[in-house]
């Protein structure tokens, strides 16, 4: 809704537009496949035969971050893939939603203490909207959170939107996976037998300018 | 309950130690199978020797720290899929030094096994193709399983201690919707 | 005009390169967070590198901060889909290192959960792998009978996925004659369900032509690269460890184990027969069921006053058993106090990824999704 943006005053035309738009986004909220961990499982049997996810409308486990509007996370967060769940967040059209599902995403569970490669709560890198306890939550407990969210969809408002906050706004520096490393480039040059030269000078030139940065930043 | 295979490797560890003499170590039993302590010098002899005689999967790779004899031991557990033979194979090394000879070359299982020991207890194994990390990240400082590791406390950035959260006032990101 | 000369001109013009492309860590395929480089030339794969780690939880380290029992948890989520069979092993290497004993009653019961948990693992496997090579009604039908076996067990020890219901010294609770009647039921309907499995996926003629003949594993490079399990057993080693190295019962119990064959028209260790090998093990977990149900002895299920479990200094053992995926083994080491020095996992998925890039070579990039899901691997525990 870009272009009706902050265009129009409140009156009663457009809280009828809301409620048939907060409508249709609730009852077609389309999740991410994005089942890392044991509350995957859960998830799945959720969407399966007997605790059908379908008939709320959130059936459709769409693939792409493109695509879906929601993301359910669950499962472990940890370090390793942290890049990797801030990109397929960033990839997602809003509006976009994220259900925090299991002890791990809410607080690391049960690793928080002695896990020294867990992410402790997948809050620290995106936005959560609903947080469905249990390791891992029952598939009740995830349609219950499902449930929710959607309340919190329908209260949204299509002009009361807060003002929209920086880009990168995570409490972190994360450098999201480096494209030589998504296009295999990296493990290109390390085992598959050299980089072509001109992929060699780019990250020769890559490197420069970081330690320019760096240096640049130091003594500031 | 002990393994019903434990007692198998017997005859192989008494071959092995008229081959090897003294550089065998020691043959011990433990309730799994039989352990054949060996010196670091020998440790790809040896295994070459069980390859031969038939010892053909190889379970696994590990390594246990003893930070207070400064020692670290490297264990591998061996099968013989026709025979229905276990034999395990360990060594001490130092816990500042601890290097071994690579078993890659004899069994391709070595090469993942070995990567993990490396990632995880710090060991270096000589002659392996391609020794790097493999479950922590590439930029991991640090080898986890040591006993004197310390963990960061933050990682790029994120907070990776929970002590350094207030969980009391835990705040989420702010929505963008 | 020609069309055969004018096509031969153009492929002579066109000049193909090998392309690296990243099979991310979030893909469709439903095993997980793996990450596979896969380096094509047009369709076909010239070498795959599995990328692991994305969900290294520490498992290892927190077991070295924990009391011996309090891992227990733990090990259900390494493999999570078949958790009782994790429970087991580790309960069983402590209790080597330990030396208790535990009643036989116990040994029963750990049997029957951990079949009814094999066969729970294999509905999934079976179910994904349907998804990955494109069919849909497979995932609902094994998911119905899923939940039955997890309501089965629900009854038991009141979880549905990470169980925590073998402890070190026996079991949690006991069974309840409601339990037991309605295990008689699933054991008198499963065997009719699995024919309509067969019937809807194994020898359903796309699924054959998606599977025949692709990602064939030869046995000596399988056992080179430490692969177990069916998928060892569908290239024709017809190795398990409850019939060679048995453990808890097995020796007094009478069961098949399935190896693969041709009867399908391809070859012995393509994807086909390691799937057929998983629905052939159905029939077998539902025979060493029937035969638990019958032979279990009464009395108590949980060691009298264990207290905290302190073994011997540098004591160690290294115990093996067959899991839904391979030879799961365990190898714990004990510093004399309450919390062990070493807890080392061997997980049979982590082995048997490794074989990827062997067996990738030569097929297209759709096969690499086939042959990963016939691997029917679970990142809980290659990564621990």
């Amino acid at each position: 809704m870009g272009l009706l943006e902050y265009k129009f005053e409140e009156n009663i035309i457009l809280t009828r537009v809301d409620w048939i738009l907060n409508w249709a986004r609730k009852s077609s909220l389309w999740p991410m496949t994005f089942g890392l961990a044991c509350c995957a499982i859960e998830m799945m049997a959720t969407g399966a035969s007997r605790f059908d996810l379908d008939r709320f409308g959130a059936g459709a486990f769409r693939a792409s971050p493109r695509q879906s509007d929601l993301m359910i996370v669950a499962g472990t967060v940890t370090l390793k893939m942290a890049p990797c769940v801030r990109r397929l967040y960033d990839q997602m059209p809003e509006p976009r939603y994220v259900i925090a599902m299991g002890a791990c995403t809410i607080g690391g569970g049960p690793y928080a203490l002695h896990g020294y490669h867990v992410l402790k709560g997948v809050d620290l890198i995106v936005p959560v909207d609903v947080y469905v306890p249990g390791c891992p939550p029952r598939p009740e407990a995830l349609i219950d959170g499902i449930r929710k969210l959607q309340e919190k969809v329908q209260k949204q408002g299509v002009l009361a939107r807060p003002a929209k906050p920086a880009a990168n706004s995570a409490q972190h520096d994360l450098e999201y996976m480096r494209m030589d490393v998504v296009r295999g480039k990296w493990e290109e040059k390390l085992r598959m037998g050299g980089l072509s030269p001109q992929d060699e000078e780019a990250l020769v030139e890559e490197k420069k300018e970081k330690e320019k940065a760096a240096a640049a930043a130091k003594p500031a | 309950m002990p393994s019903t295979l434990a007692a198998t490797g017997q005859s192989i560890a008494g071959r092995a130690k008229s081959q090897f003499g003294e550089k065998i170590l020691a043959v011990e039993q433990s309730p799994s199978d039989v352990v054949l302590k060996v010196d670091p010098t020998v440790w790809r002899a040896v295994h070459q020797f069980l390859k031969d005689d038939g010892f053909d999967l190889l379970h696994s790779v590990s390594a246990v720290d003893w930070i207070k004899d400064g020692r670290c031991w490297v264990v591998t557990h061996l099968f013989d899929t026709k025979h229905l033979m276990r034999i395990s194979v360990k060594t001490e090394v130092p816990r500042d030094a601890a290097r071994v000879d690579s078993l890659a070359p004899l069994w391709s299982a070595a090469n993942w096994h070995e990567r993990e020991c490396f990632d995880l207890s710090g060991v270096t194994f000589d002659g392996h193709p391609d020794l790097r990390r493999i479950l922590c990240p590439d930029d991991w400082v640090g080898h986890a399983l040591r006993k004197d590791y310390k963990a960061p406390d933050h990682y790029h950035g994120i907070v990776n201690n929970v002590n350094l959260i207030d969980l009391d006032n835990r705040q989420p990101l702010p929505d963008t919707v | 005009m020609n069309i055969a000369s004018s096509a031969a001109r153009i492929e002579q013009d066109v000049k193909t390169d090998e392309l690296v492309i990243n099979m991310g860590p979030q893909h469709p395929s439903t095993h997980g967070v793996l990450r596979v480089i896969l380096k094509v030339d047009g369709e076909i794969c010239l070498d795959a590198q599995p990328d692991i780690g994305y969900l290294h939880r520490c498992a290892e380290k927190i077991a070295e901060n924990l009391i011996y029992g309090m891992f227990v948890p733990y090990t259900d989520r390494m493999d999570y889909v078949s958790g009782m069979g994790c429970n087991l092993g580790y309960c069983m290497a402590v209790e080597t290192v330990a030396g208790i004993q535990i009643p036989p009653r116990a040994e029963y019961l750990r049997v029957i959960v951990t079949e009814l948990n094999r066969i729970a693992s294999h509905l999934l496997a079976f179910g994904t792998y349907g998804l990955d090579t494109g069919a849909i009604t497979p995932f609902l039908y094994g998911f119905r009978e899923r939940e039955l076996v997890l309501d089965l067990l629900e009854m038991l020890c009141g979880a549905r996925l990470t169980y925590s219901y073998i402890r070190i010294g026996g079991v949690d609770g006991d069974v309840t004659p409601d339990f037991m009647s309605k295990l008689k039921e699933f054991i008198d309907l499963f065997p009719k369900k699995i024919r309509e499995y067969n019937k809807l996926l194994t020898f359903n003629h796309i699924f054959m032509k998606r599977t025949t003949g692709v990602g064939v594993l030869p046995p000596d490079v399988a056992i080179a690269y430490g692969v177990t399990g069916p998928s060892l057993r569908g290239s024709g080693v017809k190795r398990d460890v409850r019939r060679d190295d048995p453990y808890s019962i097995y020796d007094k119990l009478e069961f098949d184990v399935p190896v693969g064959t041709t009867q399908h028209g391809g070859p012995i260790g393509d994807c086909w027969n390691r799937y057929h090998v998983r629905m052939r093990e159905l029939e077998e977990c539902v025979k060493i069921l029937q035969q638990c149900v019958q032979m279990m002895p009464p009395g108590p299920i949980m060691v009298e006053k264990l207290g905290r479990v302190k073994p011997a200094a540098k004591a160690e053992a290294y115990t093996r058993m067959e899991n839904a995926r391979g030879e799961l083994a365990f190898y714990v080491v004990s510093d004399g106090t309450m919390t062990p020095a070493r807890v080392k996992v061997r997980a049979p998925s982590f082995s048997n990824i490794s074989v990827l890039p062997e067996i990738v070579r030569g097929q297209m990039i759709a096969d690499v999704v086939a042959i990963i899901g016939s691997l029917d691997i679970v990142l809980g525990e290659i990564d621990r």
